[in-house]
């Protein structure tokens, strides 16, 4: 088959399958989201954060009045996408662009791995695309909104690179790309970068071993990637506290929390219920036709092949990925197994929280094998029999990984109110402190609050970027300003002047979060303390009530910084 | 050479999408001006004049219908369960019963429903009572709960017995219609079932091929 038919109809195959799996966003897809947690709105928001027309290392308009600092972000890919596009554009088309893109753009690179690399003949390298682009790990990306992760091509590209110099058929040039694709992985994710790291280890071990290393080749890539991680390296330690701060979210040993980050057999095989449930949507399945064929994939391996080393990174990525404890379904195991002892390094490991997300490099090696198991068996039986295959693949995406019934249709809009606030002035959302078992609520209010942020423009007091809640200027200042208006003596004047020499223009209470008793008491002291409210709104699917505060123009940013970490100090 | 190199490794042309892709994200802006609204038009309605006080009110949303199951044992000793819900700001009482006097019932399987249409709302707040007969209402669960769904929310409580009393826990309800541990696991069931089909045709076909060789 000519080679542009055959490209062409695999990626006609691949933008259904992707349009299928992410149904049905491709029919409104500037008014709706699918995600069933709450990163997707983190994503919105950095994505403006990252295309303001003021844009630097720290954003001004979160965090108020000290700042976000963005140095940490995960995704340096997605944030140069929110570059290029600028100011003027919509954040809300980066998770939707990245959720039908995405995914197609990798599943082709890693059927060209398969097909190039490992020797699989078309159409059954479209088993490497499907178990790698549409499987339990794209479910989970999409659901839980982390979703640059999907446009991950650099992947299949670096194995295919980097086999050709561990098995001595690829000089400088393929070392050099091998290098590059290592930094595009670490630069898509820190995740995506360790499991691209794993690869390298890997890979490289074996040419060591089989003395089929082409040192050139691995020079050219070292030198490449070097400067790249020691640039990554250093903006991540620049900044920023030398351990993942343990909140709500997180309590626990670090085992414990790797341990809920982990693979369980059951999410191998495909859902249930619970695995949407809260918070997180982890699903490790690669479809059952890619683990069967990987399966029975050595005894057709002859010896010394890609294929070998292929098969044998999937595996061990898989046993990599069921983390510190062997778990059948939640915590019943509690078998000691491989990342056990990165427990001993407590603070180190802290930052290794999922290494669930090793699946992506089990899901392209074990793909990839598949797809070779299936033209051997083709090659065999005839096309005939092997063709069910195919259709077999495609119905694990339905059956194992779940798509798109597991998927949500939730609007996009935000409430009017905020837009009613003096641009130059900031916003304080003031919303209860969640009870731990409520945590994500927590997390998907503060989230969805910084989402809004890219249709009204406001500065806000919330902090947006990481998962630490109940830290930073919206809880000191919230904290302080419930526990003002509910004192004995509200002094109205006083907490007026406070707040808008700290530069807000509105205090925005979210009275449905919080119980009945609270919500009146506190309402009434707001009142005391501000007046009457300006704005009620319910617009946007959320109850708000605005309070405007005094004050106009620009804001004294020293006083207001100053004024903040005296309160922050005195409140903590 | 990087050219050479890239040409060799970079599976058919596929950079190329890359670029028109990111130039997709520049003429976006262009699309975006020309399309309508994306949410429903919120309605202002202003205060009236002679109190100048009362707050300015901005409404909108399309409608949503939220949908409640209750599982209980019978050993329990509830008839029915009292939902009151909170929503955008609008108290409302939902009554779940297990009776088939509610179109989505099947009448005493143990799961009582309830459901409650309105404007759309991303979260509301409940709180769950039990009834017993010749009793006060129990509370048994009270929380905030996400519906952000526009179609459909389906939200599902499973009562326990917790020392010597009975409270409500959260319940995930993979499919409309039911919320017990069965419907729960059912997903995970069929991806069993039809993985042991794959199994059977694979292992069909290498074990021929093992004859063949």
């Amino acid at each position: 088959m000519n080679a542009w038919v055959r490209n062409g109809l695999t990626l006609a195959i691949f933008i259904a399958i992707s349009i299928a799996f992410s149904w049905p966003l491709v029919t409104q897809p500037t008014q709706l989201h699918i995600s069933q947690q709450f990163d997707i709105y983190s994503l919105v928001w950095l994505t403006q954060a990252l295309g303001a027309d003021d844009a630097g290392w720290t954003f001004a308009r979160t965090a108020w009045p000290m700042g976000e600092p963005l140095n940490r972000i995960d995704s340096f890919v997605m944030a140069g996408l929110a570059w290029l596009g600028g100011s003027g554009v919509d954040p809300w088309w980066m998770p939707t662009l990245l959720i039908l893109v995405g995914p197609v753009l990798s599943a082709w690179a890693a059927e060209r791995f398969a097909a190039r690399h490992l020797g699989a003949a078309w159409p059954w390298s479209l088993v490497a695309g499907m178990a790698y682009a549409f499987s339990g790990m794209t479910a989970t990306a999409v659901l839980e909104g982390h979703v640059y992760v999907l446009l991950n091509p650099w992947l299949p590209l670096l194995a295919g690179a980097w086999l050709r110099v561990t098995s001595g058929q690829g000089g400088r040039g393929a070392g050099a790309m091998a290098g590059l694709w290592w930094g595009l992985c670490l630069l898509t994710s820190a995740y995506i970068g360790v499991g691209a790291t794993l690869v390298v280890v890997v890979l490289g071990l074996w040419g060591i071993l089989a003395r089929t290393m082409d040192w050139r080749g691995g020079a050219a890539a070292a030198a490449v990637a070097g400067p790249i991680g020691a640039a990554y390296t250093w903006v991540f330690v620049s900044s920023g506290a030398g351990s993942r701060a343990l909140s709500r979210t997180t309590a626990g040993e670090s085992i414990q929390v790797m341990d809920a980050g982990s693979m369980h057999l059951d999410s191998l095989a495909g859902w249930h219920g619970f695995t949407d449930f809260g918070m997180h949507s982890m699903s490790g399945t690669i479809g059952f036709t890619a683990l069967i064929l990987a399966m029975f994939a050595p005894f057709m391996v002859g010896p010394g092949t890609h294929l070998r080393r292929c098969m044998w990174l999937g595996w061990l990525a898989l046993m990599l990925a069921l983390g510190p404890r062997l778990q059948l379904h939640h915590d019943d195991l509690r078998l000691f197994w491989i990342l056990h002892p990165l427990g001993w390094f407590q603070d180190l490991s802290s930052f290794f929280q999922f290494p669930g997300r090793l699946m992506w490099v089990a899901s392209l090696a074990l793909g990839a094998t598949a797809a070779v198991a299936a033209t051997r068996l083709a090659r065999d039986h005839g096309a005939l029999w092997a063709s069910p295959l195919l259709l077999m693949a495609l119905v694990d995406v339905v059956v194992t990984v779940g798509m798109p019934q597991r998927g949500q249709e939730v609007r996009r809009g935000s409430p009017e109110v905020y837009e009613r606030v003096s641009p130059e002035r900031a916003v304080l959302d003031l919303m209860p402190d969640f009870l731990p078992l409520q945590s994500d609520m927590a997390l998907y209010v503060n989230n969805l609050g910084c989402a809004h942020q890219a249709s009204h423009r406001r500065a806000l007091a919330s902090r947006c970027l990481g998962t630490t809640i109940g830290t930073g200027p919206r809880a000191v200042v919230g904290g302080w300003l419930s526990d003002a208006v509910l004192s004995e003596e509200v002094d109205g004047a006083a907490i007026s002047r406070t707040l808008e020499s700290l530069g807000f223009g509105a205090v925005v209470m979210h009275p449905d979060l919080y119980s009945r008793g609270d919500r009146d008491a506190l309402a009434m002291g707001l009142q005391a303390a501000l007046g009457p409210p300006a704005i009620v709104s319910t617009d946007g699917g959320e109850h708000l009530v605005m309070y405007a505060l005094p004050g106009e123009g620009p804001v004294d940013m020293a006083e207001a910084r100053s004024r903040y970490e005296s309160m922050e100090a005195a409140y903590q | 050479m990087l050219y050479r190199q890239c040409h060799r490794l970079c599976p058919s042309r596929w950079m190329w999408f890359l670029v028109a892709w990111v130039t997709s994200l520049s003429l976006s802006q262009v699309a975006r001006a020309a399309e309508p609204t994306d949410a429903p038009i919120p309605t202002v309605e202003p205060a009236p004049p002679e109190n100048d006080k009362a707050p300015q009110r901005i409404t909108g949303g399309g409608e949503q219908a939220l949908h409640f199951r209750v599982t209980a044992p019978s050993s329990a000793g509830f008839d029915d369960f009292l939902l009151e819900l909170t929503r955008l700001g609008v108290q409302d009482i939902v009554r779940l019963s297990d009776d088939g006097s509610n179109p989505e019932d099947i009448a005493f399987d143990g799961v009582y429903s309830g459901a409650s249409t309105g404007h759309y709302a991303r979260y509301v707040t409940v709180r769950l009572f039990g009834n017993a007969p010749d009793a006060e209402p129990t509370l048994l669960y009270s929380g905030v709960e996400r519906t952000d769904d526009v179609h459909q929310v389906l939200v599902g409580w499973r009562v326990i017995r917790r020392d010597r009393d009975h409270v409500a826990v959260r319940a995930p309800a993979a499919y409309p219609g039911n919320i017990t541990e069965v419907h729960l696991g059912l997903p995970l069931l069929v991806a069993f079932g039809w993985g042991g089909i794959v199994m059977a045709y694979v292992g069909f076909l290498f074990q021929r091929r093992r004859n063949d060789s």
